[in-house]
Formats: structure tokens, sequence, C-alpha cells
């Protein structure tokens, strides 16, 4: 009965999709309502599944069903088969759950749009292949799932095409994660040499009997899909551009969902990645310096999406930083509240567009908390639990990714100080974010008086996105960590020999921090509004600082003279003009021109003249006669 | 004696002199006429080689030589008083509508 | 005495052949060809080919040259129209003496002799070979002769006005 049903949760929103494309695309609100349903029910179906799962007892809680074989050539076989454990519970719940709310909340923020129905298309084919993703029991299928989210990025990121930044960044994005990609299914084949199969059950037993650097080689080329996906460093230039998508987009696929995939494509992988210590350090090195990277970067970003889009980034980082800290279960933990808070922020910023006129620079907002109240108080809510502020949900899964980083073995004491510094960094761009859209005096007198609250349904996946960020760590507090154990049967159980005492402790140097952040945002943008521009203008170092930091490193600029200029360069000079013009075209035309030539070399014999016909056959008959004689002789 | 060689000779002059009639002449008439000397000269050959071998087979052919010629010089004289009727002369150089 | 024959029917035929294409007037070299298929008629005898020699008289000459005759003097032959030593390239003459050496060639390693008749030669034999071996292809020719007297009748008829 769960294997049907879990077979369809993924078939529903593809069931969507077919409607909305062949059937009601011209009308919009059935469009909508489709999408919605759609989802809806892979969300109750979620749920039914996952409560059939808690039926069981822990060590028998796990599904796994091939529902046909898809490929199978020779000894490879690639099944179409579904997997459910505690870990893809969880992402089925956040996909759907934090999906469906932000279903609704296009509704009304996509009213008006001439494409309303593509939209809702999309959004239904990105659930589809996301469940794809977190459901595959194999990596062929994973891939497939993988691939498929990537081209819905594309297409929603390029959703309003006819704007050429918006069409550029959708290929950038796609082109990017393709660099990661070309990794993942290097990974994918490392796996198949190593174990002769590439479905997980298949595989994750039997780690120990392969050799260790085949492990390590095949956990490196998966992490590289993982880099690309997550946008981590050096694969992280398109998530930014991304932003050019709408709002919802953005906080579904760029912050909730579709990044977090190489997040749980590495957690899948548990049984791989803990075997080998090379990978599991690449990883931390990599999540750690992105995290504290993007987030330097965040502190100089004008556009509030920017800033939330570098802010994920940096998330995502700490979501690495955990996993190649060993603390798998936090990593997910983090998944988990990051997609409440985060999908919250950026549909709130979405409020906040709504209510100006699509305006994201904030240089042009403040004075907002009066005439969007209600948006504002769901943004400080967001922002509290990104910033990892008590009771709400970020402090929690923040704090046991900080508390995996002190316990590791090695290197403690320089990844466990960069995470507290990447948190106050956090806490402040956040809050410099906020305070200077709601509580600063305002920019744009006009603006203010004429903005308006978003209509109930927006506000009303905000209110629930809301209530989870403040709820949702409860669950894995440390006294009572029950996810931690829910997590169990697949990461094993997390072993941390330190003190309550001490674990306190630590949780009160991180609060302290994140609270310094949020004062200093409070006191250079609403208490003194003036300093930040005084600065900068009276110490040119902070200036040049400042510059760096607001043209993201120049990365892409670099990224741009290194790789596509001399592609482009190469494409047009050699492979164009040389190539094609000059080798290809030139053979094809000459085959032609030789045809034509011999064609009229011919011609001249036929003069219509019967007597040089004549004197032809003279000729033909000395040859005969010639070579009879020579026969004969 | 008379050698064999010397009609394969006289008939290998027969034929040489018919094949320069043709490429000179432009009157189709005459055209044909040479023709018919090559086929003679050929008949005069296929003889001479079945005196020689003895065998009947040479005559048989050149029996059906003759028989073919005045076939096909029917057909051709019929088509030659056609090409008179629409062209007026019967010169070879006004046959040359093929030219391509 | 063979030979003498042969002479003088081989430099009639030469003569005549070249008379043939060298005269101007298709009437002169229609009856230089009638002298020439009579020498042939001659040669034939003397190679034992009686009956082809009379076959070749009565049909060659007598009824494919008159009908020669009869087209020469049904189209309006003018008398200008004079040989054009235009060859399509002096090499065709190089052709026909390459020809000529060739064939001589391979005539004059030949060491074959005209030995006296064992077989039979006369119309006799002939008309057996003609209608037991040959029996298709002769019927296959009369076919043919049929077919061209009546493609010859279709193809030159009057035209209707």
């Amino acid at each position: 009965m769960v294997e049907l049903l879990l077979f369809f949760v993924i078939i529903a929103p593809a069931v969507g999709v077919l409607l909305i494309a062949f059937a009601t695309h011209r009308n919009g609100h059935l469009s909508s309502l489709i999408s919605c349903s759609s989802v809806g029910v892979s969300f109750l179906l979620s749920l039914y599944c996952v409560y059939s799962l808690l039926q069981r007892s822990a060590e028998h809680r796990i599904i796994d069903v091939d529902y046909f074989s898809w490929i199978q050539a020779g000894s490879f076989l690639a099944p179409f088969g579904l997997h459910l454990d505690p870990l893809s519970a969880v992402m089925i719940l956040v996909v759907t759950g934090v999906g469906l709310l932000i279903h609704i909340y296009s509704i009304g923020y996509m009213h008006g749009d001439p494409y309303y129905s593509r939209y809702f298309a999309y959004l239904n084919l990105f659930i589809f292949s996301m469940l794809i993703l977190v459901l595959a029991n194999n990596y062929v299928l994973l891939f497939v799932g993988w691939e498929l989210v990537g081209l819905c990025s594309y297409l929603l990121i390029g959703f309003w095409f006819e704007k050429k930044s918006a069409a550029d960044a959708g290929k950038k994005a796609f082109i990017v994660n393709r660099i990661g990609d070309f990794g993942f299914l290097i990974g994918i084949f490392t796996v198949f040499a190593a174990f002769g199969s590439v479905t997980f059950r298949e595989i994750f037993g039997r780690t120990s009997s392969v050799a260790p650097g085949l492990i390590t080689a095949a956990s490196l080329w998966l992490f590289c899909g993982a880099v690309g996906k997550s946008a981590q460093f050096p694969l992280y230039v398109w998530l930014p551009d991304a932003m050019e998508g709408p709002t919802p987009v953005s906080a579904l696929i760029h912050a909730a969902t579709m990044v977090t995939a190489g997040v749980y494509m590495v957690a899948r992988s548990f049984p791989l990645f803990s075997q080998s210590d090379v990978a599991l350090v690449v990883v931390l090195t990599t999540g750690t310096f992105t995290a504290i990277f993007a987030a330097s970067m965040a502190l100089a970003q004008y556009d509030i999406k920017r800033v939330m889009a570098y802010s994920t980034v940096s998330q995502l980082g700490y979501m690495f930083m955990a996993l190649g800290a060993g603390a798998f279960s936090a990593a997910i933990f983090h998944l988990m509240t990051h997609a409440f808070f985060k999908a919250l922020l950026f549909l709130a910023c979405g409020s906040v567009m709504h209510a100006m006129a699509n305006e994201t620079d904030f240089r042009k907002m403040g004075g907002l908390w009066d005439p969007l109240r209600k948006t504002g108080q769901r943004f400080w809510i967001g922002g509290l639990a990104l910033a990892g502020i008590f009771p709400f949900a970020g402090f929690w899964s923040k704090d046991s990714i900080l508390l995996g980083a002190f316990t590791m073995e090695h290197g403690r004491w320089i990844v466990w100080p960069i995470g507290l510094i990447t948190a106050f960094l956090t806490a402040y761009y956040t809050f410099r974010v906020i305070f200077r859209v709601f509580h600063a005096e305002p920019v744009d007198r006009h603006s203010v008086k004429h903005a308006h609250e978003s209509p109930q349904a927006m506000l009303f996946p905000l209110t629930l996105l809301a209530l989870l960020s403040i709820v949702g760590g409860w669950i894995g507090t440390p006294w009572m960590n029950s996810f931690g154990h829910f997590l169990e049967p697949v990461f094993g159980s997390a072993h941390h020999e330190i003190s309550m005492g001490k674990e306190v402790s630590l949780m009160v140097i991180a609060l302290v921090i994140a609270a310094a952040g949020i004062y200093l945002a409070y006191h250079l943008h609403f208490k003194k509004p003036e300093v930040p521009a005084q600065l900068l203008a009276s110490k040119p170092y902070l200036a040049r600082i400042h510059q760096i930091l607001y043209r993201k490193y120049y990365v892409d600029e670099i990224y741009h003279a290194i790789f596509v200029r001399p592609i482009l360069f190469l494409s047009e000079k050699l492979l164009f003009r040389v190539i094609d013009v000059n080798i290809i075209d030139a053979f094809v035309n000459d085959v032609a021109a030789i045809l034509k030539s011999t064609g009229g070399a011919f011609r001249r014999f036929q003069t219509g003249d019967a007597r040089a016909y004549a004197a032809a056959i003279l000729i033909g008959t000395l040859g005969l006669l010639m070579y009879f004689a020579w026969m004969v002789r | 004696m008379i050698q064999p060689a010397f009609y394969i000779i006289l008939s290998l002059v027969l034929f040489l002199i018919g094949m320069l009639g043709i490429l000179i002449r432009r009157n189709l008439l005459v055209l044909f006429m040479c023709i018919e000397l090559m086929l003679n000269s050929v008949n005069l050959a296929f003889i001479t080689f079945s005196r020689v071998f003895q065998n009947l087979d040479g005559q048989i052919l050149a029996f059906f030589v003759i028989t073919v010629a005045a076939a096909e010089a029917t057909v051709g004289l019929a088509i030659i008083l056609l090409v008179y009727r629409s062209r007026k002369v019967v010169e070879i150089d006004e046959l040359k509508s093929m030219r391509g | 005495m063979e030979l003498a024959f042969f002479i003088l029917f081989a430099v009639s035929a030469i003569l005549s052949a070249l008379s043939v294409i060298l005269q101007k007037n298709p009437i002169y070299s229609a009856l230089s060809l009638i002298v020439v298929i009579a020498s042939m008629g001659g040669l034939f005898l003397l190679l034992n080919a009686n009956f082809i020699a009379i076959l070749q008289i009565v049909i060659y000459a007598g009824a494919i040259m008159t009908l020669f005759l009869f087209v020469i003097m049904m189209v309006d032959v003018r008398e200008d129209i004079s040989p054009s030593w235009k060859i399509h390239s002096k090499g065709a003459l190089l052709v026909l003496l390459l020809i000529a050496g060739v064939t001589i060639w391979a005539v004059s390693s030949a060491d074959s002799q005209i030995v006296p008749l064992t077989k039979d030669f006369s119309v006799k034999g002939l008309a057996r070979q003609l209608f037991t071996t040959y029996v298709f292809p002769f019927e296959v020719i009369s076919i043919l002769i049929i077919s061209s007297v009546v493609g010859a009748l279709y193809v030159a008829r009057k035209e209707e006005a």
C-alpha cells in the first residue's frame, strides 16, 4: 500500500504538469488550482507515507521498492526505484510542504503575469523532479532528478526570458551546474567501477570490501556535483544572478530545495564519505571557506534579494561544514530549518517588492514598518531565525553545527572560530537589511505612502513559515534530540563526548556573538545611519575593501577573462572561421565544384556532331583491337 | 599460292577506306554507303575464315549480315527521307540538335 | 591462275571503294559501290562460297543498291557537297594507321594456309547448317525483316496535310 502511495507522491505533480500543459494553459485560475492541488496531494501522501514509516520500529524504517527496470545492459541495472527512509522522509516533507506554501504564495505574487500558467507548470515540474531526486534508490535515477531540477532552474530563472539579463542568468545557472554535473557523472562511473552496481542497497553495505582509494575518488567526484548544484566555491556564481527569476522561485529553488540537493546527496552517500577522511576534509574546507566568503560579500550588497542569495550560499557552506565535520544529522537539521526561514525571508522580500513596485534596492526604501507591519513582523522572525537567536529554529540548528565543529578531532580551532565569525556577519547583514527597509528614515516618501500590504494569499504562507521558523527547531534541542534520533538509522548515533556545561557555554557564546551582530546593525543603520557613509568617505582603505566586497571580489570578471573570453575567441576565430568556413564549407563547396567542372568537361564531348562520335568509336575500336592482339600474342 | 593473309589485309583496307569515308563525307547517303562498304569488308573476313578453318559458320554469319544490312538499309533510308523532308538537305552537319 | 583472279578482283574493289568515298556526285558513289559489291562476289567465289556470292549480287547489288539509287534520286542533292577534309583531328588518320598496323602485325604472325576443301561447301551443306543448327536465328531474321518493312513504311509515309 505504502509502496503504491509513494509512487503517487511523485506522479501527482507530473500529472499536474501534463494537465496544465495540454488542457488548461489558457486558463490561469484553473492552472494554479491544479498546480496547488497536485502538490497538496503530494504533501498529504508524503505525510501518510512518513506516518506509516513511523509506525515501524527504528531498525525497519526503510521502504525500498523497484517499480520497473529502467536501464538494463549486461550486468548494469538502473531500476526506477524509490527509497524511503528517515532521511528522504525529511526531504519529501520539506519539499512538498514548503513547496505547497510557495505555490499558494505564487497565486498572489504572479497575479496578472501573462505567462501565469506556464509558471505553474514549471513549478509542478520542479516538484516532480526534486521528489525523484530525493526518493531515488540509485545514483542514476538520482542523476535524472538532478538534471531535471537543473532544467527547471533554467526555465524558471529565465522565466521572463524576454529580458536579456534573465535569459543570461538562466544560461549561466545551467552551464555552471553542468560543470559540476560532469564531475558527478564521473563519480557515478567510479561507483559503478568500484561496486559493480549503482543502487544504494547494493553499494552501501559493501563499502569495506572496496579499496579506500576508490571510495575517496568516487566521493570526491560526486562532491563536484554538489559544489555545482549547491553553489559552493568555486561554482557559486550562478546563484546571485538567479535572483532574476520570480521571487517565489528564488524562495523555493534557491533557498529551500534545489540547492540543498547537494547536501542531500552527500548525506545520502554517508557510507561512502564517512569511510574517506580525505573526502570529508575537502567537504569541510569547501563548506567552511564558502560560508565566510559568501557572508563577506553579503555585507556590501544593496539589493535585498542579492543579500539573501549570498546568505543562502553561506548557509549552504554551513551545511557542508557540518557534513565535513561528521555531523551529518546536524547538516540535515540545518537544511530543514534553513528551508523554513530562508523561504520566509525570500517571500517576505517578495512582499516588500510587491508593495514597492518591484524595487529591490534598499537604499530606496525605509520607513516601511508602518504600512507593511505584518510583512515586517514576519521578516523579523525570519531574520532572528537566520541570525540564530534563541529560541528560534536557526539557533538550534546552527548550534548543532557549531557543536559538531567544536568536537572534531582535528582543526576545531580553525573551523569553529570561522563558524562564529560567519554567524556574526550573518546577523549583521541580515539586520542591516531589516533596519534599512523597515525602520530607517524613508528615502522615498512618495512610494512609502503608496505601499500597501500584500493580499492574504501571500500573507498566509508567510505566517505559516514564520510559525515553523519559531518552533521548527524544537525537535532538535540537545536535551531532546528527536530529530537526531529519527535520523539515527541512516547516520549512526552522533558521538559527542562533551559535557552539558560545555555545551551550554558554547550556545551562550554563539548567542552573544549573534546578538552583537544585530546590535552593530542597529547602531550603524538605525541609530546613526550616517556613520557608514562617513566611514567610507574618511577612511580610503575601508572604501577600498567595501568596493572589493561590493564587486564580489571580481570573481565574475575573473571567470569571464579566464574561461569565457578564450572560449568565445576560440569558437569564433578558430572553430568558426578556420574550421567551419574554410575547411568544412570549403570541402562541401569543393565537392560541388568538382562535380560541376567534371560535368562541364564531359559536356564538351557532346558536340552533336555525328562524325565526331564516329571518330570516338574509331579510337575505341583501336583500343579494343590492341587489347585482343595482346591477348593472342 | 594465295595466303589467307591477303584476304584479311584486303578486308582491312576496305574497312579503313569505309572508315575514312565516314570521317570525310557530309552527305548522309554517301555516309550510309560507306557503312555498307564496311559491312562488306567484314563479310569478306568471315568468308575467308570460314574457308581457312573449313567451317560453314562463317558463311552462315555472312548470310545473316547481308540480311540485316538489307533491313537496316530499308529503315535507314526511310529516316533519311524524313530528314530531307524536314530540313531540305541531307547533310550530317544539320543533325546537331543533340549538342549538349 | 587463282592469283590472277584475286589480283583482278582485289584491285577493282579497292579502286571502286576509293571512288565511293571520293566522288562528288552520290550517283557515281552508288555505282562505284555496286562495282565493289560485284568484286566481292567474285572474291567469294574464289573462296568456295558459291551461295553467298550469288546472294551478294542478287540482294546487295540488286536490291539494296537499287533502293539507294531510288532514294538518291528522290532526294534533291546538290552537287557541291564536297568532301570535308576537316577530319576530326588529324589524329583520326593516325588511328587508322594504327589499326592497320595492329591488324597486319596480328595477321602476319598467323601461319594458316588455304588447304584443299574436305567439307561440304555446297548449297546443300549450307542449307543443312542453316536449317538445323541455326534455325532459330533464321526465324528471328524473318521477323526482323518484316518489322523493318513495316517500320520503314510507317516512318516514311506521306504526311496528312
